[in-house]
């Protein structure tokens, strides 16, 4: 951390900004690479979990209740067609399919809240593990035993979904953290893992449906638990554990001479300080995490951002089908057109604002970029050629940005300068961040269907995602103007420095 | 006391024996259809009811004259299964239910019914519809195929049509799907999948521990 306090103090005196963490050799070891894949996937494989029960909702409404639309003579034999499990029709099971998905949102984020504090206490890589084989246990509950002991009742369901809502905060606060932790990585095209996840549960749920819709659920379980032993015998969460934080120590301190040096004696004792401090590292507090300068504005920002993001890929496929009259599987594809989106916008967002080294400036365009597309979206006509390309084109602008946040700026705001060295941040911070994020999108799933009861109308949906992406520009705009001068002030140093030098020359 | 509830369980039980029997042991056949049918397949009359040798399943079955309310059922009598003729005339107080009249009666190619009661389904399943005189009544003879005669009967996916007695159709699974609503199709592997999993979790550990973990220096 203490890489980059010379950075900083050339341009700011108060530290309000957080810069990037540019690391001042990139040094890619076998380490580096396996923990990128191991975080990778975990994740990866912990949001599949999610996607799988988007996809298999259909049939399971259709396991839960009688045939629907009897035409004159009612369908027998009952024992294959009229069995009310759980609900009288079809339609009364995808409400409670709703009611589920937002009680999960709501778990979900209260427990980011709790994961991030516990992350910062805990080994990080037991915190995921044990995560990952809570959320397979739930999942087995919830989906396999169910069915294959035929227990249909709401509270089994509400119970484990929820629990697995819990279960599965684990995850996002513990990758970030190890991630973190090992500095120099391109957190652009590792944010892409959401996204894959999705990818991945899709495919897994449309290749194992037909053999009944417990068998997704139990091969995400095996899976996971496969995963949590692999990580649990892989995962190295701070390269301080195989001595590679010593190394960054010593590197760190020879940048330092050049702004301390009438201090040069008490050099040799502040490499120990150093290094004795790296180690007993304590995890912040709660509250000094919400105080942090720009956790709380880039909470509230990812509060509206998600509440869009998620939205948007959550009920697109029934806006589609609601408005064309789509099919399921081709609406699931749009919908992954979006997701395919959101990873090209996370990489080559994240890849820029690290070239750069400032962050929202990069956010804050593709966000006023994606308001034009929503309205261009809400106005389309059948068309599923043009669909699919505004919706790919949305999915980079929106959902670019949304994963930027949660992955690399978290990841700045728990490394900051503004924390001492010993502070143990970065997990709370990303549970702070993605927790508020969560809620928003909890509460974005129960608002939309609301609106679109009360002013039966989609394009109403679509002017409350442009009010909330204008929110959302509105809470980093003080961050934005700052990053612009700094911008502003670094084109003009180069250009200054430039033409010196030809001056030099001539 | 006890003696009057004796009595009374004794009375309900004999009065179920009698209800089990009741179809055929009343009096014999009147109906000249029906014995003449009978006579005609080799059968062996018992009072109403004629059987073909070696079989308990009743062939045809006199029924006139007996103050139905409702046809009979194959829930109740289960040997009506095979039934090929039915005479329910003069049965003035019966009534049709079309939902469980003649369910599961397959074979039922003549039947005789009241005046009052007109045979299930019309000219959509029966060939020929005539009146009768003696006794008054109707006759729907030979029973259509329901399936290939009508349009709207099973449309969900994956099922297809098996007649089920006059008027009455089931949607049974196609050919390797089964389970609710036949939804489920083809057959999980678990051994394969499990066998792979747990050997692909047991090489990379053991993988990344010896070329990871093993470093982790303990402080």
């Amino acid at each position: 951390m203490s890489t980059n306090t010379n950075i900083s103090s050339e341009t700011d005196d108060n530290v309000t900004t957080p810069l990037i963490q540019r690391p001042t050799r990139h040094r890619y070891t076998l380490y580096h690479l396996s923990t990128f894949i191991l975080t990778f996937v975990s994740y990866a494989m912990l949001h599949a979990a999610r996607k799988v029960f988007s996809n298999v909702k259909s049939t399971m409404a259709e396991e839960w209740s009688p045939v629907a639309n009897e035409t004159i003579r009612p369908i027998k034999p009952d024992n294959i067609w009229n069995q009310t499990r759980l609900f009288n029709s079809p339609g009364d099971a995808t409400i409670f399919l709703g009611v589920l998905d937002a009680l999960f949102m709501f778990s979900y984020a209260t427990g980011l809240f709790i994961s991030g504090i516990i992350g910062d206490r805990f080994d990080l890589r037991i915190v995921l593990c044990s995560g990952m084989i809570v959320t397979a246990i739930m999942i087995f509950l919830f989906g396999v035993l169910s069915e294959w002991l035929h227990i249909y009742k709401a509270a089994w369901y509400i119970s484990f979904w929820i629990l697995n809502g819990l279960a599965q905060s684990t995850g996002w606060p513990c990758v970030v953290a190890i991630m973190g932790n090992c500095r120099g990585l391109i957190f652009g095209i590792w944010s892409a893992c959401a996204s894959v996840g999705n990818i991945f549960g899709a495919a897994l749920a449309a290749s194992f449906l037909t053999y009944g819709y417990e068998y997704p659920f139990l091969v995400c379980t095996v899976l996971l638990i496969c995963c949590a032993i692999i990580c649990f015998f892989a995962i190295i969460p701070s390269p301080a554990d195989v001595g590679m934080e010593i190394k960054h120590v010593n590197t760190s301190t020879e940048e330092t001479t050049t702004r301390v040096n009438d201090r040069e004696t008490g050099e040799e004792t502040e490499i120990i300080v150093k290094t004795s401090e790296s180690t007993a590292t304590k995890p912040i507090t709660f509250f000094r995490a919400w105080v942090l300068p720009g956790v709380a504005m880039y909470s509230l920002c990812y509060a509206c951002l998600k509440l869009v993001n998620y939205s948007f890929f959550f009920w697109l496929p029934f806006y589609l089908h609601a408005k064309f009259r789509w099919q399921e599987s081709d609406a699931d594809l749009l919908s992954t057109l979006y997701d395919v989106g959101g990873i090209i916008g996370g990489i080559v967002g994240g890849l820029i604002s690290d070239l750069v080294g400032l962050r929202s400036i990069v956010v804050v365009p593709a966000l006023l970029t994606a308001i034009p597309m929503l309205f261009v979206f809400s106005g389309l006509a059948n068309d599923k050629t043009a669909n699919g390309v505004v919706m790919t084109v949305t999915g980079v602008f929106i959902g670019g940005p949304a994963n930027m946040i949660s992955a690399a700026i978290t990841a700045d705001l728990g490394r900051q300068e503004i924390l001492a060295a010993s502070d143990q941040a970065l997990s709370t911070v990303t549970g702070i961040v993605d927790g508020t994020g969560s809620f928003g999108a909890a509460i974005g799933q129960v608002l939309i269907p609301l609106i679109e009861k009360r002013w039966k109308d989609w394009r109403f949906v679509f002017y409350f995602f442009v009010l909330m992406t204008f929110v959302t520009c509105c809470c980093i705009l003080p961050l934005f103007i700052r990053e612009c001068k700094i911008a502003i002030n670094k084109i003009k140093t180069r250009y200054a420095a430039h033409r010196q030098r030809n001056y030099d020359t001539i | 006391m006890m003696k009057f509830s004796i009595i009374s369980i004794l009375f309900v039980f004999i009065n179920g024996e009698f209800e089990m029997k009741n179809l055929c042991t009343d009096r014999n056949a009147t109906s000249k259809s029906v014995i003449d049918y009978c006579k005609s397949q080799n059968g062996s009359l018992e009072f109403r009811c004629c059987f073909l040798s070696n079989s308990t399943n009743i062939l045809a079955i006199d029924l006139t004259e007996m103050h139905l309310n409702k046809v009979p059922d194959l829930i109740e009598f289960t040997n009506l299964i095979n039934v090929t003729m039915m005479d329910l005339r003069l049965n003035p107080q019966l009534k049709s239910s079309d939902k469980d009249d003649f369910l599961g009666m397959k074979y039922l190619d003549y039947l005789f019914l009241p005046e009052q009661y007109s045979c299930p389904g019309e000219k959509r399943i029966w060939q020929v519809i005539n009146k009768t005189t003696d006794p008054i009544g109707i006759v729907c003879m030979h029973q259509k195929d329901f399936c290939t005669n009508s349009t709207d009967t099973c449309i969900e996916p994956n099922s297809y049509c098996v007649s089920n007695g006059p008027n009455h159709f089931l949607c049974l699974c196609k050919n390797g799907y089964y389970g609710y609503k036949c939804l489920r199709y083809g057959q999980f592997r678990i051994g394969i999948f499990f066998g792979i999993s747990i050997t692909v979790t047991v090489i990379l550990s053991i993988l990344f521990y010896v070329t990871q973990r093993r470093h982790v220096k303990k402080d």
